[in-house]
């Protein structure tokens, strides 16, 4: 399975995860003190040079990533003008697409393995409340295996489903596919449990 | 233990799945994806709180950079947009879900399966969402109401399926309906 993070080896990339997420949260902090429109302005410009200074292509895919969140802003920015209250409406949205895109920036420039490490890091002080992390990293690690599974699986299923004349798939593809995946579990758990256990 | 995990993993790897399937066209025709169907799922079949754990093993891996998420999406980013109220809900909707499933085992399944989604998934679901979007995107409440009523009929239809879905896995797997077992 594709993550979503660009393989590379920019400072961004080169940079600890954990600087990045301490970074990311501060920023998010601060970036709400701010209330000067032309100031959020210039953080989303020096945004663009911030993913441009990785490479074009990060540029071109965080545009990529924003786009869906493009039409949600702007019927925020709609409500905004129906009450008159332009100028509060365009520091939201601005503020909003800053923080969206800062959030982009530090997933892709993360591997995948490096964020889970420092997830399964943060989660260490369950251990003094009596939580076992390592069933968690095992279930992290089940479901970024299966997930791909399970996908082919459904796809399959819808398949079959057509084979037997019906050109679409409705809801009912949900109770096999269900199924499957319950007889699996049953499996998978019995063999973890036949090489000793969690 | 061993089955309560694999469960936990498999049901969060299938809330990614309902959310990457094809768009399912309902009877109206109306397109819509069933990831918060298979929130309501984790909750009605797993119980409170294996369903909770499920869903929210879930959205760990969307933050830490997988696009799990309908469309493809994934990420820090989304969480930090005025919808995630969405996102941070699902688990308390999981959880409610299935702690009513837990509570109510005379009547007929799919009953109990619609009822526990309809208070879980859709009500606790928007008193956490419908907050939390008035706060991120300075809206009033009339105003969030109308922007998130297209979504309201379709998942009161989704919550409507979950009972037939989870008949249908009830008739042939019995045992798998862990929020109903009987060995607690």
């Amino acid at each position: 399975m594709l993550a979503i993070s660009l393989v590379g080896t920019s400072w961004a990339h080169n940079s600890r995860v954990g600087f990045k997420l301490a970074a990311l949260s501060l920023i998010s902090i601060l970036i709400f003190f701010i209330t000067n429109w032309i100031l959020l302005l210039f953080c989303l410009i020096g945004i663009v040079f911030l993913y441009y200074s990785v490479s074009f292509n990060a540029l071109r895919k965080g545009m990529n990533l924003l786009r869906p969140i493009v039409l949600v802003i702007g019927l925020i920015w709609i409500f905004h003008i129906l009450r008159g209250e332009y100028l509060s409406g365009i520091i939201i949205c601005l503020r909003l697409l800053v923080l969206v895109a800062l959030a982009n920036f530090v997933t892709l420039t993360s591997k995948l393995s490096d964020m889970m490490e420092l997830f399964l890091w943060i989660l260490n002080p369950l251990k003094l409340i009596g939580i076992k992390t390592a069933p968690i990293a095992l279930a992290l690690g089940m479901v970024i295996r299966f997930t791909p599974v399970l996908i082919e699986r459904a796809k399959q299923l819808s398949q079959s489903w057509r084979a037997r004349g019906l050109r679409y798939t409705n809801w009912r593809i949900i109770i096999p596919i269900f199924i499957t995946v319950i007889d699996d579990a049953d499996r998978v758990s019995e063999a973890i449990r036949a090489r000793g256990g969690v | 233990m061993e089955k309560n995990i694999v469960y936990i993993a498999l049901f969060s790897g299938l809330i990614a799945v309902l959310g990457l399937l094809p768009k399912l066209t309902l009877v109206s025709g109306i397109p819509i994806t069933a990831q918060s169907l298979g929130v309501m799922l984790c909750g009605i079949i797993l119980g409170a709180k294996r369903g909770a754990l499920a869903v929210l093993l879930f959205l760990s891996l969307v933050a830490l950079g997988l696009p799990l998420l309908a469309g493809g999406r994934g990420g820090l980013g989304v969480f930090t947009t005025p919808w995630a109220g969405f996102l941070f809900g699902f688990p308390f909707a999981a959880f409610v879900t299935g702690y009513i499933m837990e509570r109510l085992r005379s009547l007929p399944i799919s009953i109990v399966a619609s009822f526990s989604a309809i208070i879980g998934s859709i009500f606790i679901l928007y008193a956490i969402a419908i907050p939390y979007y008035m706060i991120g995107a300075k809206m009033n409440f009339f105003q969030s109401i109308l922007t998130m009523s297209p979504f309201i009929p379709g998942d009161i239809l989704k919550c409507i399926l979950a009972g037939f879905i989870v008949n249908g896995i009830h008739k042939s797997r019995p045992n798998a309906i862990l929020s109903w077992a009987r060995t607690r």
